[in-house]
């Protein structure tokens, strides 16, 4: 009988998750296998899946072509500037939303939430320009700069501020604090899965914008690994196996990161989608 | 919380103390280029400058994909930021204009530098309006490489000298039948689809153009251009040549070196590909000019040159890096290690050295009846002509009518700018 | 009573004044970068913007442009197939995935961790390694074709097909993203609605479009605007994917990359301008239009 459930029950259900997990994780061993072999091995014809030796070598070459652990600095420095401003600046005008009357405030914010469905190609040609109006083309200033003001951040650390019940806010104001102080030390701790869940979403979009950075920034020792890695694709394709292995050092580190912290990347995420 | 937040601005301030680095005195000057496969060769005589003029002047190389170079250059340019010193080729038109770049007469001049040196054409070709722009580097000619192995596999003659296109499509047919027979893989031609070394040559030896002399009109949609490209087409068709889909997708001369083809029309700026080959270190790399179309095998002629930044902070230090690179010692270089042909004259005798594997003379030799690339400086237009060439390749559209219209279109441009 | 109102009103001005400045930061943040440039954007549309120099007005002269040029009708062409297919199979996939992932079966966190990692990938590395696999003589799914018996496709070379690569990569890197997100739904959804169900006799199918699906229309509406919008405005796989100068690239082009190419490879940034600004107004129609039409499917908690 137990079998018999396993087999009609459990059983099918494996198989699927198996398969979506093939498709899911299959290419990347694709990589994986590409990267150790040599030139010869990865344009053999019929496809040969499995290198005679395993070529450590393409790393090295890789390695040394392009400066990952500038990338990899360049891509952490971002996130972190880029996470800790626009925490204080978003969080803070969220509470200002959530909390504080002050005139015009619905419709302000109703105007930001308009500006938010603007897709980002608009502000693209003008925020470059201001750039090179600013001297600060080709920096990391410049990379940081325009992501610190995220709208949808504002949004969602709202929702998280209006689900905080306003007798505290009032329960402090008659003991005499100030506004910033119970933005600081009531309410904010209070929201801490809402920043993390922010921390999150910048840190993937940061890893992922590709345009602006390469639009915005010249030198390699400038690019976050996106955009450092899209350059590796530049005029020589030919050798598959050092592009892998690049590609393969730009993701593993995510890959590992992940599957230590699933269980806060995966919250992160999803509570950013639900209060969508 | 708030731990955590401190924690991050403290860390923050480190990393801004650490990323604003030290003062120095030193002039911090900068080439850009692209082509990775140069940039080892280039940095020893960048290594050799600084040494000679250590504690005064620092060069350092940025290198950026050929796909985006011009783009982050026209960035670099506005912003002022720009590398000091650049690689330049046809596009020089278009950034003298707009005098984002410095001509190199006065210095010339108070160097007495010695422009005979190099190839008059190469050094014309930077001289606009009676100002010399840049310093001549290099030269690149196209010609034609064959697999010793595949023919001798296969039992087919070598090219001759003096061959012909039909001579060609006649050895690539029997070619073909014999890969088929023994149920080879290969194809007997192969080549890269971008103008210089493909296409751009054919138009121009059929009887065509690309853009006139004068540069105010393209010829592109010319009967004998129409014919030039439907003879690619015909060769494609008739399983001579890979199809579209795989030139396009794979370059031509990876093709090759994988010993996937016959014969590869091939630019010089991949001779050292070529050299370090498996199939060339087995000495099994022939080289030989192009066949001739109708009467004619010339080149296209390209090449680079080095142009100093209107807006460098450094432009004497620029200077001497340029005169440096540019100069017999350094050129040789290049030319032993078979990178680029030196358009120094005295260098050029380092080129035919360097290539233990390679026939190189017969490279040298293609530049004697060669064209320089066509160009007017303006590229407006060409995207109409180069889509249309590629969608005649691909057979999207029959060749006559693609061409046609991708040169009416491309023509309409032209005469807005021209006012005509 | 005076003292009252007195204490009223200086308070209420305090709270104004605390509102502003709070807000400020942002607000000023949000003009710099996005007010003042969306509104410079519009400017430029209506002029000729080179690589140097200085703008020149020319009127309506590029959005004329845009009517007569049949790059940009392509570009539509193919962003509107990228997006209503795309939309479709990435939500299907994602809830059905999702469901499955929802199963009690051992196991159950490496099975997510799996299917999450195109998740956190970055858009580059994907791009670079799809480019490789859909290679048409050296590519492994090509090999894979051959071996069932099919004929190799043209993936990335070929106008016909290389729409479809596009695709396919782009709810490959979709779905697994998504699929964390429903999820997240599925598990918020209370089990006594399956309870109920399940009393009344339902099956394993009817649980699922009868109980899952219904109150999953929130996020499912949700998932649909950020996937449509994202979608909208696809580049960096055609970038990574597609070799410049070939027809493939043509015909794959996205309006995004069209914007691209216009602004920074042909250096015409005021036609560029006009262009995104196009594509502006078509995805507000099209998230308005979804907004509205939200009322008719989609299920809140009452």
């Amino acid at each position: 009988m137990k079998i018999k459930k396993f087999m009609k029950e459990t059983l099918p259900v494996h198989i699927m998750l198996i398969l979506f997990s093939v498709i899911m994780v299959g290419p990347f061993l694709w990589m994986f296998l590409t990267s150790i072999k040599t030139y010869e091995e990865t344009i053999r014809i019929p496809v040969q899946f499995f290198p005679k030796a395993v070529q450590w070598v393409n790393y090295q070459i890789v390695y040394h072509k392009f400066p990952f652990l500038t990338l990899y600095f360049n891509t952490f420095f971002v996130t972190l500037i880029t996470i800790i401003a626009q925490l204080l600046v978003v969080s803070l005008a969220a509470y200002a939303f959530s909390r504080l009357d002050f005139p015009g405030r619905n419709i302000i914010f109703l105007l930001m939430l308009g500006l938010m469905m603007v897709p980002g190609q608009i502000f693209i040609i003008p925020r470059f320009q201001l750039m090179v109006q600013l001297n600060i083309t080709n920096t990391l200033t410049a990379l940081i700069l325009p992501g610190i003001f995220n709208i949808f951040g504002v949004f969602m650390m709202r929702q998280f501020f209006s689900s905080i019940p306003k007798e505290l806010d009032e329960a402090a104001l008659i003991d005499g604090c100030g506004y910033f102080v119970i933005y600081w030390k009531i309410l904010l701790p209070l929201t801490k899965p809402g920043l993390v869940s922010l921390g999150i979403m910048v840190m993937l979009n940061t890893w992922k914008e590709l345009m602006w950075p390469i639009i915005v920034n010249r030198s390699m020792h400038k690019m976050t690994l996106s955009a450092g890695l899209a350059m590796l694709i530049g005029e020589h394709t030919t050798y598959y196996e050092q592009v892998m292995a690049g590609a393969v050092i730009s993701v593993l580190p995510m890959i590992i990161i992940f599957a230590i912290f699933q269980k806060q990347f995966v919250a992160g995420i999803a509570r950013a989608g639900l209060k969508g | 919380m708030k731990k955590m937040m401190l924690f991050g601005a403290v860390c923050t301030l480190i990393l801004l103390a650490a990323g604003c680095g030290k003062q120095n005195k030193v002039a911090n000057i900068s080439l850009t280029m692209w082509d990775e496969a140069q940039s080892p060769i280039i940095q020893q005589s960048i290594d050799k400058f600084n040494e000679e003029h250590k504690g005064k002047i620092a060069a350092n190389i940025e290198l950026v994909p050929w796909d985006t170079y011009w783009t982050k250059l026209d960035a670099s340019l506005e912003t002022k930021e720009a590398a000091d010193v650049m690689w330049m080729n046809v596009y020089l038109t278009k950034y003298a204009a707009a005098e984002v770049v410095k001509p190199l007469d006065e210095y010339i001049q108070k160097d007495k530098l010695d422009l005979s040196q190099y190839i008059e054409g190469r050094v014309n070709a930077y001289n606009l309006d009676g100002k010399q722009y840049a310093l001549p580097k290099g030269l690149d000619t196209v010609f034609v490489a064959y697999n010793k192995e595949i023919f001798d596999r296969y039992g087919i003659e070598y090219p001759k000298e003096g061959w012909t296109w039909d001579d060609m499509r006649t050895m690539a047919a029997e070619m073909r039948d014999k890969i088929k027979e023994a149920g080879g893989k290969e194809y007997p031609i192969v080549m890269e689809l971008d103008d210089q070394p493909s296409w751009m040559n054919f138009v121009v030896q059929n009887g065509g153009n690309y853009i006139s002399e004068d540069g105010k009109t393209t010829g592109m949609g010319m009967d004998q251009s129409v014919e030039a490209i439907q003879n690619m087409v015909d060769l494609m068709n008739e399983e001579l040549m890979a199809p579209y889909t795989v030139l396009s997708e794979t370059k031509g001369t990876d093709l090759f070196i994988s010993g996937q083809g016959g014969i590869v029309f091939i630019g010089s700026w991949k001779a050292s590909v070529l050299e370090n080959s498996t199939i060339g270190m087995n000495g099994n790399i022939g080289l030989i000019q192009m066949p001739s179309l109708n009467g004619s095998n010339s080149s296209v002629l390209g090449g680079l040159g080095y142009c100093l930044s209107a807006t460098s902070k450094h432009p004497d230090e620029a200077w001497e890096l340029i005169k440096y690179i540019t100069s017999e010692e350094s050129l040789y270089n290049e030319a032993i290690n078979g990178i680029d042909i030196p358009a120094q004259i005295k260098a050029q005798e380092g080129y035919v050295k360097n290539f233990k594997n390679l026939n190189a003379q017969v490279i040298l030799d293609a530049a004697v009846t060669g064209f320089p690339y066509q160009s007017n400086g303006n590229f407006e237009w060409t995207s109409y002509v180069n889509d249309a060439v590629q969608k005649a390749l691909s057979q999207s559209a029959p060749v006559k009518e693609s061409l046609v219209e991708g040169a009416a279109q491309a023509q309409a441009v032209l005469d807005k700018i021209y006012n005509q | 009573m005076n003292k009252k109102k007195h204490g009223y009103s200086a308070r209420k001005r305090k709270e104004a004044v605390t509102g502003f400045l709070f807000i400020a930061p942002m607000m000023i943040g949000l003009l710099v970068f996005s007010a003042y440039a969306f509104f410079q954007n519009i400017y430029f549309s209506f002029n000729k913007v080179g690589a140097f120099g200085k703008p020149q007005f020319i009127g309506f002269d590029n959005y004329i442009r845009i009517f007569a040029d049949p790059n940009f009708y392509i570009a539509l062409k193919n962003t509107l197939f990228y997006t209503v297919f795309g939309v479709s199979f990435v939500i299907i996939f994602s809830v059905i995935i999702a469901n499955t992932l929802n199963k009690k079966v051992r196991g159950r966190t490496f099975y997510r961790v799996c299917i999450f990692i195109p998740a956190i990938t970055m858009p580059a590395a994907i791009g670079i390694l799809w480019r490789w696999m859909l290679n048409y003589k050296f590519g492994i799914v090509n090999y894979i074709l051959e071996k069932i018996g099919l004929q190799p496709v043209a993936w990335l070379s070929e106008a016909a097909t290389v729409k479809w690569a596009i695709l396919l990569v782009l709810v490959w890197s979709m779905v697994s993203y998504y699929v964390i997100i429903m999820l997240a739904g599925m598990q918020g959804i209370d089990l006594s609605y399956y309870e109920a169900a399940r009393v009344d006799g339902a099956g394993p199918r009817q649980l699922f479009f009868k109980v899952t699906i219904p109150l999953l229309t929130p996020i499912i509406l949700f998932s649909t605007i950020m996937s449509m919008i994202g979608i909208l405005q696809i580049f960096d796989f055609i970038y990574l994917m597609i070799q410049r100068d070939t027809i493939a690239y043509q015909y794959s082009m996205s309006m995004v990359t069209y914007f691209y190419e216009l602004a920074f490879v042909k250096d015409l940034r005021g036609y560029a301008s006009a262009v995104s600004i196009v594509l502006c107004i078509i995805i507000m129609i099209i998230t308005i239009i979804q907004m509205y039409l939200q009322k008719y499917w989609v299920n809140y908690d009452n």
